[in-house]
């Protein structure tokens, strides 16, 4: 895989999805629990 | 992009989705509990005076074990893929995440307690400075380039040593032999090869004059 600054900025922006879904997976779960 | 690196991204995704979940529920969890006063409990024999906020209790741990498996299989798949290395910055997250907790509820403490609660304000200064310690690497360009956005390792590392060959032990000139040394050996190897039949009288005749000679 290749180290351009173009890939660095995919795997950013990846990463940056996986943590607002998972915020949001959190947000879900804690909803559902003490609901 | 191989095949190996899809699965890495894939599994780069479903572990920072896990442990940013498993982040949001303890620092939710932690907010449920300090909202009755910081202590509960639920179950055992004894009356409970205040019982803990429906399966928040329960969610706390949960969520500190789901998110460390799933900060393994990020912190395993990451450290292979270009990019941000966050695992580092999880550790910052949840004690300042955790620390904001302190600081909030300490500050302005629920229910039926007035003024500052020092007990809270104190674990917040210490969440705050534990929080804090990985963000330091981030003042040292060179450091934070290693730590939070790397190169990914090459699958296939240049060969120092293309096509088999081998840079010598030694570098450098080679020291010269003293003639004194290397005269009676080389005549004693002359001889050797004449007595052998290897060369004629006449090449070994020849040989001989020009070692003598020191050509």
């Amino acid at each position: 895989m290749t180290n351009s600054n173009a890939t660095k900025a995919a795997m950013a922006i990846v990463q940056l999805i996986a943590i607002l879904v998972g915020i949001g997976v959190g947000l879900w779960v804690f909803q559902l629990v003490t609901r | 992009m191989s095949a190996a690196t899809v699965r890495r991204v894939v599994v780069m995704f479903l572990g920072l989705t896990i442990v940013a979940a498993g982040m949001t529920l303890v620092f939710l969890s932690m907010r449920a509990v300090m909202d009755i006063g910081g202590t509960c409990a639920s179950g055992g024999p004894y009356a409970i005076t205040t019982p803990c906020p429906e399966g928040a209790a329960a969610l706390l741990p949960l969520g500190l074990i789901v998110g460390l498996i799933g900060l393994w299989m990020y912190a395993v798949t990451s450290s292979k893929l270009p990019g941000p290395r966050l695992t580092l910055l999880t550790w910052s997250a949840l004690f300042l995440s955790l620390g904001w907790n302190f600081w909030q509820y300490g500050l302005n403490p629920p229910m039926a307690a007035t003024g500052v609660v020092w007990g809270w304000i104190i674990c917040g200064v210490v969440f705050v400075a534990m929080g804090a310690l990985p963000l330091f690497g981030l003042f040292n360009r060179d450091v934070a380039k290693a730590l939070f956005w790397a190169d990914a390792p090459s699958d296939n590392p240049v060969d120092p040593y293309p096509h088999g060959v081998r840079a010598p032990l030694r570098q450098g000139p080679t020291p010269p032999v003293s003639s004194e040394d290397s005269l009676p050996d080389a005549l004693e190897r002359l001889a050797a090869l004449h007595s052998s039949g290897a060369i004629t009288d006449a090449e070994f005749a020849a040989a001989k004059r020009r070692i003598l000679e020191g050509q």
